[in-house]
């Protein structure tokens, strides 16, 4: 590309520099030489030094990090508390900005196996992690020894075998090899495939066809398909060996939908997972004609109720990434407004080919890295040393700059073809609904007052809550449990669909929607209609259309029991309203 | 009254460009003012003065005289790209070669140098490459911004110099673009064939000038450097067998006369300098100048043609929607529309050419130009599906929903002034009047239509309430998309520069148009430098958005800035610095509290920021890394924010920041801001306002002088740049209203009067209630002779009685007038960076950043607030060390890491990353010298 002298001296000097932070050459400067100056100097108060410490991990030079690995496994220098703080940023400053200790690192493997570690599960997996990250050869075969032991907790299982996996080699090849036969459970097989697509790609693809052919359908593809689409060439491989032994229809739907939700349209291995599963292949963007037809059958036949439905089914994944009236993912735009900023037919454009036009704010990266692994994600920060991105689950990447092979410009993380999963009609009537948002005056307009919008279902609640009747003692352990939840989200104009989220054995759900008060005072709750519903805020609980409570400054949640069985609606909507006189200033929270 | 009238034109004097912007196509005699006969005796004089010292100017090679329909191409920095303006060098090589048909095409571009040149993405594609171009002569000028290297530059620029020939006779002059985020340039240029070898021709700087009465002393700083690399020229054109021309030593000769000054600050000349470069120039590359076969009438005749010319071309080159023309959203709207456009365009470009040479010819002309040949526009067909329906002001207001108490009053609507087509930013004079830019022109020139944005100035003569009367004080604009007040006249936008309009004569009518500030990029009208705020200290700050790649040049050098940031510029220094350097999406907004601390608001995403936080010094292309939001995003997109500080406001709301919405909510957000650490946090509460008037789009918000929230209706049922063509014939241009949000329960405050008034009575306007009142009167007080206001802040601050709880506040206040004057009082500034409220030491030091260059012992000074008590002085003074450089990089580095002696919270540790990343980067580059 450097097509001239000037250019590449200008460049090339600058890409010097900025690398000279991240790569490990023995002369890097440190870029924290005044702190370890401050640090060695005595100078630094106790209750200071975990901010110290923490300043020289993340961005000190191999030294700087050999000094404090030093001092905080051979010493008693820094309290178990700050050793363990220090595996974890070490651990970070490994995977973020590639840069580890300089000096023999294979002290580690004592660590692993040693006393403190035996008494702190952390500090063990800490140490665990860090002989993935810091490829400590030496490690492997301990490593190896925790991964067949069926005695190993499962959350150290996986971090052992995703060491190895990064340390890679042939004890490690044989140790995941071994999890892959038929005797282990599918899901430790899926992930022992998963591990070896980036060990050993050939392997991988043989052991992935046996481990996707013995699955039920209700057994989970996606841990392999995200592997081998993250790897470079893996889903072409993927794809050719599938073709010859094909999964059921039922596991290559899921695959292909799982891609798809990735922003992921991969040409061959859509097309297999297509033929499979009985979808027909990615049909062509609209033409401009096309496109005009579409907005006049969508002017006559549209129907946006209906179309909201269509947004809201999960195989469509919408809003995984979009949300309207602020539910909903967070990784796509927010579309409240689509419909009063966008005509019809950049609507229907942005369907058929979302990369048509894409918001400067997300815009994508595709990163290959030198291990070979691809990222695809919206660039959320970039530096000189990192890459920050977010992919189509909303999940955050931190990828060191040095480790990128090759960057392009990606496209939309939107996936493409995703008419071919829906009937014209429910096409029309998709498009119609989207150009309704926003529109002042309908029920599609911006949210007007502080009405819920997104809840979180408790998603297995103990059979003592399921019950007629609610032992409080029980809920109270139960929800300061820390219970797992799903999102759910109401509809644009705030009725939550409770018969898309009942299931089938108990017609009771339990809710929840979050406000938070920034200034104390009395805020009123209104349910559409309290039938079969209990409401808690704190201990105290309502059976009441109405509610007034107080509420002091922070978050609080207010948790529903809904029985769909007494209730003879099937939607329910809550809002929360400013009561006469009171200073309270209040919001509901949204999100994904 | 005014007691200094246009003290900004006294400083820019002569540098008036006084058609340039308007006349378009009725080009007439009359506006070419006593062109001929001043260009007469000039250019006689600076004849002689050029065959003296010739041997000098022009080296050993000579340029080939040209021929017949050649194509003379300017490129290099804003010295170039001025001379389109003026015209008065083309005139002469028009009026020497009448017969030739010369072809002459300016691609000067602001801080364009040997190795620098940004361009916003596929600028390749419009056109304008040497490829396109195939031009016979390439001037090139260069040299300016590359001497800011010094003397340990010059040998790499030899060198570069060299490669740069060898590269332009093959036409090669790539520009570099930055992907969003990048830190590593793309290199893009044309390609094609080169048809012709170009005779290229050197052309070295200018000298500088001081210009001490306004601080600024490129004479001194530059000239030893400018020499240096006049001389680096020379000897490079020698060896490599090209023309050069030195116009160092000629300026040079004539600034030393201290006659009159050339430039209008320090490095870029104004019209006389204009004028007395031309026949310098003309001479240098073509030999004694020919007796004269114009009259005067005639060469006044041929200069306007040549600058109606060059405006054409201007639209041409540096059209301003280039992101939708040739860049990334061309697809699916421009495609349609503007390759007719341009086609027009370039064909009416050509028909002023031959004009050009009939006039030179000494033939005459018709006054109106004939475009008829130029081709016609495609028809657009909007894909706006509903109907219109313009809401009726008395319908518009029963749209609203207000908070309790409130109401809003129509101030001014397109009814009574038809003038108030798609109002965009406002600002309050000293008489309480309001003034408003328009933009019916947005997007951006329509070829053949001239352009004709405003400034307005909108008064309530009898104080009902309603504004009554206009004053129109400029016409003949470009999408001014910002406005601000100040020394004497008007900063406004004039896309894709920054233009200043005096009014030293105080009719209410802009006495002349002076384009100040150059090189800001083109690539989106909607991503244009806005949101025109002054800082408490006399910087004028404004922000451009995302695609946009500016390089602007001044006395100190090129700054240069990718992908969307925040200005800072001191007009009466000429200091123009990025202020913040991030990759924001498009910011609208920009809001200082009450003790000097300022938010940034991000309009495209909602995203609003602590401004201190992230407004260290970066080296381009370097930006600052993602910061967190000071307050809970709710809807987005936004444009313009303003912090409550009114007494007709409710007392719980003073201090909240209110943010407008202009999709999808429409209207003022409201949000608590508390202090929490080193910075702040606010969170939403109920919102001051909305409409469900689809149309009503509030672009502007700000306090007038009667404790009233005024709000800027930009009023358009269209709005997307992306979602609809440019040229949708449903974008609105013919409406506006202006709406002020009053608190019924308290009465409106008394407006102060401020123009005209008095010192002693200014000062004391600074112990106001209203932040906007003091800001006024700060303004104010900037026009005043600085000995005058200096004198009188001392006296003022000798009178306040130490136990007034005001007390420290009204020193900040005195602290920041002098700011304002570049008046360094470092007795005042100690005494504050160590006072008891921790709010006025953050300030002190904030101050403190910008005057390092003027303190012996800044840095020590530094070192003392970062061990400060309060969190938010400590950020403050990590900020500033992240401006030292060169042999106090270290030192500032060493210091920077004390602050980990103390809590560091999020904030903080962001902050002191990022100082700390800007020192060792400057730390590293030395130890590599």
């Amino acid at each position: 590309m450097c097509r001239l002298k000037f250019f590449c001296l200008l460049v090339t000097g600058f890409v010097l520099l900025l690398s000279a932070g991240v790569v490990q050459a023995a002369d890097t400067p440190s870029a924290v030489a005044p702190v370890m100056r401050l640090l060695k100097s005595g100078r630094v108060p106790a209750a200071r030094m975990e901010a110290i410490v923490e300043q020289v991990i993340r961005r000190g030079n191999e030294h700087d990090l050999a000094y404090i690995y030093e001092q905080a496994s051979g010493t008693d220098a820094y309290d178990p508390e700050l050793r363990l703080h220090i595996y974890n940023l070490l651990a970070d400053a490994a995977a973020e900005r590639q840069v580890i200790p300089a000096g023999d690192l294979s002290s580690l493997v004592d660590v692993i196996s040693s006393d403190q570690a035996a008494a702190s599960p952390e500090l063990r997996l800490a140490a665990i992690r860090l002989a993935g990250d810091w490829r400590v050869a030496q490690a492997a075969e301990s490593l190896q020894s925790l991964l067949v032991n069926p005695e190993t907790p499962e959350n150290v299982r996986q971090a052992a075998l995703h060491s190895l996996t990064l340390i890679g080699g042939d004890v490690a090849r044989q140790a995941i090899v071994s999890l892959t036969d038929a005797t282990h459970p599918v899901s430790v097989r899926s992930e022992a495939v998963a591990a070896l697509a980036s060990l050993d790609l050939p392997i991988a693809v043989e052991q992935a066809v046996g481990v996707l052919n013995g699955m039920n359908a209700d057994d989970d593809p996606t841990g392999i398909v995200s592997a081998f689409l993250d790897v470079q060439g893996g889903s072409d491989q993927l794809a050719t060996a599938i073709e010859q032994s094909p999964p059921s229809k039922e596991i290559a739907m899921l695959s292909l939908r799982h891609m798809y939700s990735q922003g992921r349209s991969d040409a061959s291995l859509s097309t297999v997972l297509g033929t499979i599963a009985g979808i027909e292949a990615d049909p062509q963007p609209l033409s401009p004609e096309q496109v005009a037809a579409k907005l006049k059958e969508v002017e006559a036949h549209g129907d946006a109720s209906r179309g909201e439905a269509v947004f809201r089914r999960a195989d469509l994944s919408c809003m995984k990434c979009h949300a309207v009236s602020k539910g909903g993912g967070q990784v796509g735009p927010d579309l409240s407004a689509l419909g009063a900023s966008s005509p019809v037919d950049y609507i229907i454009n942005s369907i058929s080919n979302p990369d048509q036009q894409i918001k400067e704010a997300f815009v994508t990266r595709i990163v290959i890295t030198e291990q070979g692994l691809i990222h695809q994600g919206i660039v959320i920060d970039r530096t000189g040393e990192r890459l920050v991105l977010k992919d189509a689950k909303g999940k955050q990447l931190t990828i060191p700059i040095a480790s990128i092979d090759e960057e392009v410009e990606g496209k939309s993380l939107m996936p493409k073809g995703l008419m071919k999963f829906m009937t014209d009609s429910e096409f029309l009537d998709l498009v119609k609904f989207l150009s309704m948002l926003g529109k002042p005056g309908t029920e599609y307009a911006i949210r007007q007052t502080p009405r819920m919008q997104r809840w979180r279902v408790l998603s297995s609640p103990p059979a003592e809550l399921s019950g007629p009747t609610v032992d409080e003692s029980v809920l109270e352990e139960y929800m300061a449990s820390d219970p797992k939840t799903v999102p759910a989200y109401s509809r644009v104009n705030g009725d939550l669909p409770l018969g898309e989220l009942a299931r089938d054995t108990n017609p009771v759900l339990w809710l929840q929607a979050e406000v938070d008060v920034s200034q104390d005072g009395d805020i009123g709750i209104s349910l559409d209609s309290a039938e079969g519903v209990q409401t808690w805020v704190g201990p105290r609980s309502s059976i009441e259309d109405q509610i007034t409570v107080t509420l002091p400054r922070g978050s609080h949640q207010i948790l529903l029991r809904v029985d769909t069985a007494a209730r003879s609606s099937d939607v329910l909507r809550l809002e929360l309203f400013r009561v006469e006189g009171s200073s309270a200033e209040f919001t509901v929270v949204d999100g994904a | 009254m005014k007691v200094s009238p246009g003290l900004r034109s006294l400083w820019l004097f002569k540098s008036c460009l006084p058609h340039q912007m308007t006349s378009l196509l009725l080009q007439t005699e009359e506006h070419a003012l006593m062109f001929g006969f001043h260009r007469r005796i000039m250019a006689q004089v600076a004849g002689l003065l050029v065959t003296l010292i010739l041997p000098h100017i022009l080296s050993a090679q000579v340029v080939k005289p040209p021929e017949e329909e050649d194509k003379i191409v300017l490129i290099g920095n804003t010295l170039a790209e001025r001379m389109q303006y003026f015209g008065d060098w083309e005139t002469l090589l028009h009026s020497r070669f009448p017969d030739k048909h010369l072809v002459v095409r300016n691609l000067g571009w602001s801080a364009d140098s040997i190795n620098d040149r940004m361009r916003s993405l596929n600028f390749q594609d419009h056109g304008h490459t040497l490829f396109d171009h195939q031009p016979d002569t390439i001037l090139a000028f260069f040299g300016f911004n590359e001497s800011f290297a010094g003397p340990d530059g010059a040998d790499q620029f030899r060198e570069d110099l060299k490669q740069f020939i060898s590269d332009l006779r093959q036409l090669k002059y790539p520009h570099q673009t930055y992907d969003r985020g990048a830190e590593t340039p793309k290199l893009y240029d044309g390609t094609g064939e080169v048809e012709k070898t170009p005779q290229i021709v050197l052309i070295s700087p200018i000298a500088n000038e001081d210009l001490k009465d306004r601080g600024i002393l490129a004479g001194q700083a530059n000239n030893e450097n400018l020499q240096l690399y006049t001389d680096a020229m020379r000897e490079v054109a020698k060896t490599n067998d090209v023309p050069f021309v030195d116009l160092f030593t000629p300026t040079k000769a004539i600034m030393d006369r201290h006659e009159q000054p050339l430039t209008f600050n320090g490095v870029h000349l104004n019209e006389y300098g204009h004028e007395k470069l031309a026949p310098i120039l003309d001479e240098a590359l073509f030999g004694d100048l020919p007796a004269e076969t114009l009259s005067d009438a005639q060469l006044d005749s041929l200069r306007a043609a040549v600058v109606e010319k060059n405006l054409q071309h201007w639209y041409d080159f540096r059209a301003v929607n280039g992101y939708y023309i040739y860049g990334d959203r061309k697809e699916p709207f421009g495609v349609v529309n503007f390759p007719a456009e341009f086609t027009k365009l370039r064909k009416m470009v050509a028909n002023r050419d031959a004009r050009i040479w009939a006039l030179a010819a000494g033939e005459e002309v018709s006054k109106v130009i004939d475009d008829s040949n130029s081709g016609d526009f495609v028809d657009v067909v909007t894909n706006f599906e509903q109907d219109v329906h313009i809401t009726p002001p008395e319908e518009a207001i029963d749209l609203f929903t207000l908070s309790d108490g409130f109401e809003i009053q129509l101030v001014a609507s397109e009814i009574d002034f038809p003038d108030l087509e798609n109002p965009v930013q406002m600002a309050f004079d000293g008489k309480g009047r309001l003034w408003v830019t328009t933009m019916g022109a947005y997007p951006m020139y329509l070829p053949g239509t001239p352009v004709d944005d405003k400034v307005l100035i909108l008064e309530d003569t009898d104080r009902d309430g309603r504004m009554d009367k206009e004053t129109i004080f400029a016409d003949g604009l470009h999408v001014p998309t910002g406005i601000e007040l100040g020394d004497g006249g008007a900063y406004v936008a004039q896309q894709p520069n920054l233009m200043y309009l005096p009014d030293a004569d105080g009719d209410d009518h802009a006495d002349e148009k002076q384009l100040i500030l150059h090189g800001f990029d083109s690539a989106d009208s909607h991503h244009s430098i806005s949101a025109f705020e002054w800082g408490p200290g006399g910087g004028l700050y404004f922000q451009e958005g995302t695609f946009h790649h500016s390089q602007v040049e001044t006395p100190y050098g090129p700054q240069r800035l990718a992908n969307a940031g925040v200005f800072r510029y001191e007009p009466r220094t000429e200091k123009f610095s990025v202020h913040v350097s991030y990759s924001f999406a498009n910011p609208w907004g920009h809001v200082f509290d009450q003790w000097g601390q300022n938010f940034v608001a991000d309009a495209s995403g909602g995203a609003n920021y602590f401004g201190a936080a992230f407004s260290g010094d970066v080296d381009h292309p370097r930006k600052h890394p993602n910061l967190k939001q000071f307050l809970v995003k709710q809807w987005r997109p936004t444009a313009g924010c303003e912090i409550v500080s009114s007494r007709n406001f409710p007392k719980e709301m003073q201090g909240d920041y209110l943010l407008n919405n202009c999709i999808g909510f429409q209207g003022v957000l409201q949000y608590r801001v508390k202090d929490e650490g080193s910075g702040f946090f606010a969170e939403p509460i109920e919102p001051l306002l909305r409409s469900s008037d689809p149309n009503f789009r509030p672009v502007d918000l700000q306090f007038g002088p009667d404790g009233a929230l005024y709000l800027i209706d930009w009023f358009n049922p269209l709005v997307g740049h992306m979602q609809h063509s440019l040229r949708d014939p449903k974008r609105d241009k013919s409406h506006g209203r202006i709406w002020r949000v009053v608190y019924t329960g308290k009465p409106l405050v008394d407006p102060p009067l401020i123009a005209g008034q008095a010192l002693p009575y200014l000062l004391d306007l600074l112990k106001s209630y209203e932040d906007r009142t003091r800001y006024r009167a700060r303004r104010e007080l900037r026009e005043h002779p600085t000995e005058q206001v200096v004198a009188a802040v001392d006296e003022w601050l000798g009178k306040q009685k130490p136990e007034d709880d005001q007390y420290e506040q009204l020193l900040l206040e005195g602290l920041w007038v002098k700011q304002h004057h570049n008046a360094v009082d470092e007795d005042l500034l100690n005494r504050l960076l160590t006072t008891s409220d921790p709010r006025v030491r953050a300030a002190a030091t904030r101050v403190l950043s910008y005057w390092s260059d003027q303190i012996d012992d800044s840095l020590q000074l530094l070192q003392q607030q970062i061990a400060d008590e309060h969190p938010r002085v400590r950020l403050e003074a990590v900020r500033a060390l992240s401006f030292y450089r060169g042999e106090d990089a270290q030192a500032a580095m060493d210091i920077s890491a004390e602050a980990f002696l103390s809590d560091v919270d999020d904030y903080l540790q962001y902050t002191l990353d990022e100082t700390m990343a800007t020192l060792q980067a400057r730390v590293d580059a030395q130890s590599k010298e």
